[in-house]
C-alpha cells in the first residue's frame, strides 16, 4: 500500500481552492502554504499556452529531506506518507535546502492573519503548529484515518484530484496514470514522487 | 354596492389617498371601476395602471377579494355584507443585476 | 501540546454567500468556533465542492475589520478620503433615526428613497424590495450593474431564452464558442457546479474556442485562444453570420420556421404585415401560395425567402431581410475591426456550422429532440459596451440560425422552465408567448420581465427605466439622472439611500463622479465592512454575514445548473451573530412595524414570495422572521418541509425533466430573429425624451444587428494607445473579498491577480519589465491608477488586463487597502449618458489608456 495522488492538469483551472482548503483544514499560519499553484506560460503571441500546476510535498519514495534530517524528525510511514514529528524537529531547515520541489515551510514566530487580532479559528487551530519547526503537506493523515480523502482532493472545484493506492494496479489512480499518461515532476532526480500529473 | 379600493405601491404621486370607497348601484367590471378611479384621481392614475391599448400594465396586479382578477372585464361580485374589496398593486422593478 | 477537548462538535448545513452561486455548505463548528467550511456532497448545485472563496469564508466571519456595532457619522463633510468620524450608537438610536427619516420622506414623497443593493446574495436585497415596494418608491439600483454585471445580456436572455442567464449544455455540447466569459472558471452563475461540469465536458472532448482579448483563467483551458480587440465581438459575430448564410448556406430552416419569427412577413416600413381582422403577423405559405396568420391552423409550409404581394404591400420574410442585411459583413470586413484574421473567422464559422449537426436528433426521457451540440457564450465582457444591444443581437443570432437554442447540446436558459417539486408543483414557471407569438419568461428575478416592454413613459424613475423599458435590471443611467433630475423631467430628488452591502463607489465607474452624486444624500447602510461606500453613510448598521443569518430563500432563478437536478437549500446561521451584528431582514421587519406598514408589506410579501394558502401572511397577525421563512418553505415544498425540516436536512432536490431543460421544441413561444418592435419603441423613446428636452440617440433600436464602434475605437488621443479591460478571478468576488487574508495570500502568489497583464512586445516598446510599477491613465476620466506589470504573451498587444476590483483605499480595510493589492478599474470609466448603450442602459467598459513605467518604483 503506497498512498499517491493524481492531479489532472486538463481539469485543473488554477483556482487555488486546494491551497486554501488545505489552509482551512490544517489551520496553517501566515506564510505557511502547504499547497500552492503556479502558472507556466509557453509560446509566443498569439500561440500561447498557460498551464496551472498545483504543487505540494511530493511524498517521494526516496525522500531527500529524510536523508538529511539530523534528528529523524522527518520520517516515512509504511503507507509512503512522508511526515514530520514536530517534537523532534529543531528547525535547522536542512530539509528545506534538500527538497528539490521547495515544498517545506518554516514557521519562525507566531503570527496571525490580522496582526494583534487572532481570530477564534486561529486560536483553536494554531495550537497544532509549533514555532521554530518545519511543516508540510501530510496527505491529511488525520482525515485518512477517518476514511476521508485529503481535503484538497475532497474539495477540488473541478474534481481534478484523485487519491489512492499506487501499489494497487487496479486502483483508480493507477489506471489514470496508465491510461492518460501520468508524469512525475523532476523524475530524473530519482526521488520517485507519489504525485503524478496528467497532461493538460 | 360599496367597493372599497386600496392602492398599494408606486402610486403616491398619482393618488392623493390610497383608499377610496366607490358606491355603485349596478354591477361593474374591474375596468369600469378603474375608469371611475381615474375620473376621481386623474389620467395620471390611468396611465400608471393601464397601457395605451387598455390592458393592465405588466407591473400591476388587481385582486377582487382574495382572488387575482383574470380579466379587466370580470365583474366585481360583492362580498358578504354588500361590499367588495379590491386591491390594486403597483409593483416596481427596483433592481436586478 | 494538546488540542482543546471538544464539548460540541457539529456540522451544520447552509449555503455560501460570497457570490450568488449558492453553493451548499456543511460548516463544522467545534465549541462554538467555525473550524471548517466544506461543500455539502448532497447538493446537486456544487456536489460537495467549493471555490477558493467558499473555503475561506471563515476569515470573513472573524475578520476584526467587520462592523460590529451601529455607527453614526459625526463629520458632516462627505468625500472619498474624508473620514466620517464614526461614533458608536445603540441599535435603538439607529432605528429611531432611520424610522423617523423614512416616515418623513414617505409623507413628503416616497420616491425620494433609493434602495441600493448588491447582487452577491439573493435573499436580503430581494426581500428589501418588498419593503421599498410597499413603501411606495420605484427607485432601486444594484450597483454591480455598473461594471460587474450583464445588462443587455439579460435583456436578450429574456427575449430569446426566457431566462435571466444561460449556459452551454455541459452534458452534450461539443463546440463552445466563448466570447470573453469566465465559463468553467471562477465567475458567472453556479460557479462551482459548472466548473465541474465544464471540466467533465473538456475531458469528454468538447472543443472550447475562447475569443478574448486576454488569455483569461477560462481561456487558459480552451483548445484554442483567439485574441480579439475589446468591444468588437459584435463585428466578429456578424462576419460569422455572413459566412453561415452567404458562404456555407447553413441554417436550421425547420427551427427558424416553427420556433422563431423568421417567417413573419415584413413590409416596407420594417414592421410586421398583419392581417386586417385580428392584426396578427402574417406568414407566406408557399404551398398554398397565400399569406396566413402565423397561428392559422393547417399551414403547410413557411417561406423564409422571397418577396410577396399581400394586399398591395410588398412583404418579405424576416429571414430574407436578415440574410440580405448580412451580405456586406464578410470576414475581410471584420478583420481590421476585430484583429481576428479573416481565415480564422471563416474556419471557426465552418467548425461551428459542422458541429451544429442541423437536422440530427437525440432521444432523451423518451422524447425525440433536436440535437445541436454548439453554444455561443457571452456575458459582461462582450456586452459591456456602448454597442451592447446590437452586439448581443449578433451573438444570439448565431445560436438561433443553427437552432441551438434550448435543445440538447446547445445554449440553455438557466433556468427557463420549472415544473416544481413532484409533491407540490412549486416553484413553477413556464415560458409563455404574447399575441405576436414571441416568448415571455415565465419568471423573472426583478418582478416582471422586460418583454413585453412596458409603455414608454415620462421619466418616472431616477434610473430612466420608465423612459427606456428595455433596460432589464439595474440601470447605468442612475447616477446621471440623480446628479440632475430636473434635466430629465424627474420631479423629485433622491434624499435617502437605503444601502445594503454594495460598494457602489468602487464598482460602478469613476469614484469621483459617483461621490459627487451621492455626497448630499442621507445614507443608511447595512454593511459587513466600512468600505469605500460607507464613507458616504450617515448611519452604518452591522450586518450579519451569511454564516450568521437565516434566509427566506438562498436559491433563485439562476442558482441551479441548467441540467441535472433542482436543488433548493437553506441558509441558516452557523453561529449567533457576533457582537451586535443583526440580520438585514429582521431589521426590515422591525422598520415595517415602526412605520406601521405591516398591511402593505405583508400584501406585497404574499405577492412577491408567491405564498399559497394557508401560508399567506395575515396582516391581523405579526410574524417573526423565522415564521416567515417557515411559511415560504412550506408554501413551496409542503407542510412537512418547513423551516425545521430544512434546518436538519439542508436541502431538497429532485431530478430535472428533459421537457424542463430542453423546453423549446415543445413550446409555442417563438424567439425573435428580427426585432421588429425595437424601432417603434426607439421612436417613442426619442419623442418622449424630446418632450422633456433631452436628446437621446435611439438609433441602436433597430431590428437587425449592426456593428458600431465604441468611443474607444475611434479615440485617437496621442499616447492613449492601449485598451484597458478587466476580468474576474476565481479567488475574489467584486470588491468585497479583498480584505480576506487567505484570499489575499492566494492572490499574492498569482502574478496576474494584483497586477496588470501587458503584452511582452508592448511592454518592451515602453521599456516596461515584469514586476515594474506602471501607471495607467484614462483618456476619458483623466484618472491614473497604478499596479505592477505582469508581462505575458497571453494578451492582445493593444490591451492591458486588470483583474477584479482591488485597489481599495478605505482606511478601515486594514488588509485590502495596503499598496499593491490590485487596482480599481472603475477609475478609468466615465459616468455619463455618452458612455451608455441607450436601449439597454449598459455601461461601456472599454477605455483607451496611456501606460508608462512609474517614476517611483516602490
Amino acid at each position: 500500500m503506497r498512498y499517491g495522488m493524481v492531479i489532472d492538469l486538463k481539469k485543473c483551472i488554477g483556482c487555488t481552492g486546494c491551497a486554501l482548503v488545505c489552509k482551512a483544514e490544517n489551520a496553517t499560519p501566515p506564510g505557511v502554504l502547504w499547497l500552492r499553484v503556479i502558472k507556466q506560460e509557453s509560446g509566443k503571441y498569439p500561440q500561447v499556452r498557460r498551464v496551472s500546476i498545483p504543487l505540494q510535498c511530493m511524498h517521494c519514495a526516496e525522500p531527500p529531506c529524510l536523508e538529511v534530517c539530523p534528528t529523524e524528525a522527518t520520517f516515512q510511514r509504511a503507507n509512503g506518507i512522508v511526515d514530520i514529528d514536530p517534537e523532534k524537529c529543531v528547525g535547522c531547515r536542512y530539509c528545506m535546502m534538500a527538497c528539490p520541489y521547495d515544498q517545506r515551510f518554516y514557521y519562525a514566530k507566531e503570527r496571525t492573519y490580522f496582526p494583534d487580532h487572532p481570530t477564534p479559528f486561529e486560536l483553536a487551530g494554531y495550537q497544532r503548529h509549533q514555532t521554530g519547526v518545519v511543516s508540510k503537506c501530510n496527505f491529511c493523515s488525520p482525515r485518512l484515518e477517518k476514511g476521508l480523502d485529503p481535503a484538497c482532493v475532497a474539495n477540488c472545484m473541478t474534481q481534478a484530484r484523485t487519491f489512492g493506492d499506487l501499489d494497487n494496479p487496479n486502483s483508480e489512480i493507477s489506471k489514470l496514470i496508465r491510461d492518460r499518461g501520468g508524469n512525475q515532476l523532476y523524475p530524473e532526480l530519482g526521488t520517485n514522487p507519489s504525485i503524478y500529473y496528467l497532461p493538460p | 354596492m360599496k367597493v372599497n379600493v386600496h392602492f398599494y405601491g408606486f402610486v403616491r404621486d398619482v393618488v392623493d389617498t390610497s383608499r377610496i370607497a366607490i358606491e355603485t348601484s349596478q354591477d361593474i367590471s374591474v375596468r369600469e371601476l378603474l375608469d371611475l378611479a381615474a375620473k376621481r384621481f386623474g389620467e395620471a392614475l390611468r396611465e400608471r395602471l393601464l397601457s395605451g391599448s387598455g390592458e393592465l400594465q405588466a407591473n400591476v396586479r388587481v385582486f377582487v377579494g382574495e382572488h387575482e382578477t383574470a380579466s379587466l372585464e370580470a365583474p366585481i361580485i360583492d362580498g358578504q355584507n354588500g361590499s367588495a374589496e379590491v386591491k390594486v398593486f403597483v409593483l416596481s422593478a427596483t433592481a436586478g443585476g | 501540546m494538546q488540542a482543546t477537548m471538544a464539548q460540541e462538535d457539529v456540522w451544520i448545513p447552509t449555503t455560501c454567500g460570497l457570490c450568488y452561486s449558492v453553493c451548499a455548505l456543511k460548516v463544522h463548528r467545534v465549541n462554538g468556533t467555525v473550524v471548517k467550511i466544506e461543500g455539502n456532497p448532497d447538493s446537486a448545485t456544487n456536489r460537495g465542492r467549493l471555490c477558493p472563496r467558499g473555503v475561506s469564508g471563515i476569515m470573513s466571519l472573524y475578520d476584526p475589520n467587520r462592523v460590529n456595532v451601529p455607527l453614526k457619522r459625526t463629520n458632516p463633510q462627505k468625500g472619498l478620503d474624508i473620514d466620517p468620524g464614526w461614533t458608536e450608537i445603540t441599535w435603538e438610536e439607529a432605528l429611531d433615526t432611520i424610522a423617523e427619516r423614512l416616515k418623513k420622506i414617505r409623507q413628503e414623497d416616497p420616491r425620494k428613497l433609493l434602495l441600493t443593493g448588491t447582487v452577491t446574495t439573493q435573499d436580503e436585497v430581494p426581500f428589501s424590495r418588498i419593503f421599498t415596494m410597499a413603501y411606495g418608491t420605484p427607485n432601486g439600483w444594484n450597483s454591480g450593474a455598473g461594471n460587474h454585471c450583464g445588462t443587455a445580456e439579460h435583456l436578450f436572455g429574456a427575449l430569446l431564452h426566457a431566462s435571466w442567464a444561460k449556459q452551454p449544455d455541459p452534458d452534450y455540447c461539443r463546440y463552445l464558442l466563448n466570447f470573453g466569459t469566465s465559463i468553467g472558471s471562477g465567475s458567472y452563475y453556479c460557479v462551482t457546479g459548472m466548473a465541474q461540469r465544464i471540466a467533465d465536458a473538456r475531458l469528454r472532448g468538447m472543443k472550447h474556442v475562447a475569443i478574448d482579448p486576454f488569455l483569461s483563467p477560462s481561456a487558459e483551458k480552451a483548445d484554442e485562444w483567439i485574441p480579439i480587440l475589446p468591444g468588437t465581438d459584435g463585428a466578429a459575430a456578424m462576419a460569422m453570420l455572413h459566412v453561415l448564410l452567404h458562404e456555407l448556406n447553413v441554417y436550421d430552416s425547420e427551427y427558424l420556421k416553427h420556433h422563431t419569427n423568421a417567417p413573419y412577413l415584413i413590409g416596407d416600413d420594417g414592421l410586421y404585415v398583419r392581417d386586417t381582422k385580428e392584426k396578427l403577423p402574417l406568414v407566406w405559405d408557399p404551398i398554398d401560395s397565400g399569406a396566413k396568420s402565423f397561428r392559422a391552423p393547417g399551414i403547410k409550409d413557411f417561406a423564409l425567402e422571397g418577396a410577396y404581394s399581400v394586399e398591395g404591400v410588398c412583404a418579405r420574410p424576416a429571414f430574407a431581410l436578415l440574410k440580405e442585411h448580412l451580405k456586406p459583413f464578410t470576414p475581410e470586413w471584420a478583420e481590421p475591426i476585430t484583429t481576428m484574421p479573416a481565415a480564422t473567422i471563416r474556419r471557426i464559422s465552418k467548425e461551428f456550422a459542422d458541429e451544429a449537426r442541423i437536422g440530427s436528433t437525440i432521444v432523451l426521457d423518451g422524447k425525440v429532440l433536436p440535437y445541436r451540440p454548439v453554444a455561443v457564450m457571452y456575458f459582461k465582457g462582450a456586452q459591456g459596451h456602448k454597442n451592447a444591444l446590437l452586439t448581443c443581437m449578433a451573438l444570439e443570432l448565431l445560436t438561433e440560425i443553427v437552432g441551438a437554442s434550448n435543445v440538447p447540446g446547445g445554449l440553455l436558459g438557466m433556468n427557463s422552465r420549472s415544473l416544481g417539486h413532484p409533491e407540490t408543483g412549486q416553484p413553477s414557471w413556464t415560458p409563455k408567448s404574447d399575441r405576436d407569438g414571441l416568448m415571455i419568461p415565465g419568471h423573472w428575478p426583478n418582478v416582471f420581465p422586460p418583454y413585453p416592454p412596458k409603455e414608454v413613459k415620462a421619466t418616472e424613475t431616477i434610473d430612466l427605466k420608465g423612459l427606456i423599458p428595455t433596460c432589464p435590471g439595474s440601470s447605468g443611467a442612475l447616477p446621471v439622472v440623480m446628479a440632475d433630475p430636473q434635466r430629465f423631467g424627474v420631479p423629485y430628488q433622491i434624499e435617502m439611500n437605503f444601502h445594503i452591502g454594495s460598494n457602489y463607489v468602487m464598482t460602478f465607474a469613476d469614484p469621483k463622479a459617483i461621490a459627487e452624486v451621492f455626497k448630499n444624500v442621507f445614507q443608511v447602510s447595512f454593511s459587513l465592512f466600512l468600505d469605500e461606500a460607507t464613507y458616504f453613510s450617515d448611519i452604518v448598521m452591522p450586518a450579519a454575514s451569511y454564516l450568521e443569518r437565516l434566509s427566506h430563500t438562498a436559491d433563485w432563478m439562476s442558482s441551479n445548473a441548467p441540467v441535472g437536478e433542482w436543488c433548493y437549500h437553506i441558509r441558516q446561521p452557523v453561529v449567533k451573530p457576533i457582537a451586535q451584528r443583526r440580520s438585514v431582514c429582521e431589521i426590515l421587519l422591525e422598520l415595517v412595524e415602526r412605520l406601521e406598514m405591516r398591511e402593505e408589506f405583508y400584501a406585497f410579501g404574499n405577492l412577491v414570495l408567491e405564498l399559497k394558502e394557508p401560508y399567506r401572511l395575515d396582516s391581523a397577525r405579526h410574524y417573526s422572521w423565522e415564521e416567515i421563512v417557515d411559511h415560504r418553505y412550506r408554501s413551496l415544498f409542503g407542510a412537512e418541509h418547513g423551516l425545521e425540516w430544512f434546518k436538519q436536512n439542508g436541502l431538497i432536490k429532485w431530478p430535472k425533466k428533459a421537457e424542463e431543460v430542453y423546453w423549446k421544441p415543445l413550446s409555442e413561444a417563438r424567439a425573435p430573429i428580427y426585432f421588429e418592435w425595437f424601432k417603434s419603441l426607439g421612436d417613442r423613446v426619442k419623442t418622449n425624451a424630446q418632450e422633456i428636452g433631452i436628446k437621446l440617440d435611439t438609433s441602436a433600436f433597430q431590428p437587425l444587428p449592426e456593428w458600431r464602434p465604441c468611443r474607444a475605437h475611434t479615440e485617437n488621443g496621442a499616447g492613449y494607445d492601449l485598451y484597458a479591460i478587466y476580468y474576474k478571478l476565481p479567488m475574489q468576488t467584486f470588491s468585497g473579498t479583498y480584505n480576506n487574508p487567505w484570499l489575499d495570500e492566494a492572490s499574492q502568489i498569482n502574478r496576474f491577480a494584483y497586477g496588470v497583464a501587458i503584452n511582452a512586445a508592448t511592454a518592451q516598446s515602453k521599456d516596461i519589465r515584469d514586476g515594474d510599477w506602471i501607471e495607467i491613465t484614462s483618456v476619458s476620466t483623466g484618472n491614473t491608477i497604478r499596479g505592477r506589470a505582469a508581462v505575458t504573451e497571453g494578451v492582445h498587444p493593444e490591451v492591458i488586463a486588470i483583474a477584479g476590483c482591488g485597489g481599495h483605499w478605505s482606511k478601515y480595510l486594514t488588509n485590502a487597502s495596503q499598496e499593491g493589492k490590485g487596482l480599481c478599474f472603475e477609475w478609468l470609466m466615465p459616468v455619463g449618458l455618452d458612455n451608455l448603450d441607450i436601449p439597454s442602459l449598459t455601461q461601456d467598459q472599454c477605455v483607451k489608456v496611456q501606460v508608462a513605467k512609474a517614476r517611483v518604483q516602490a
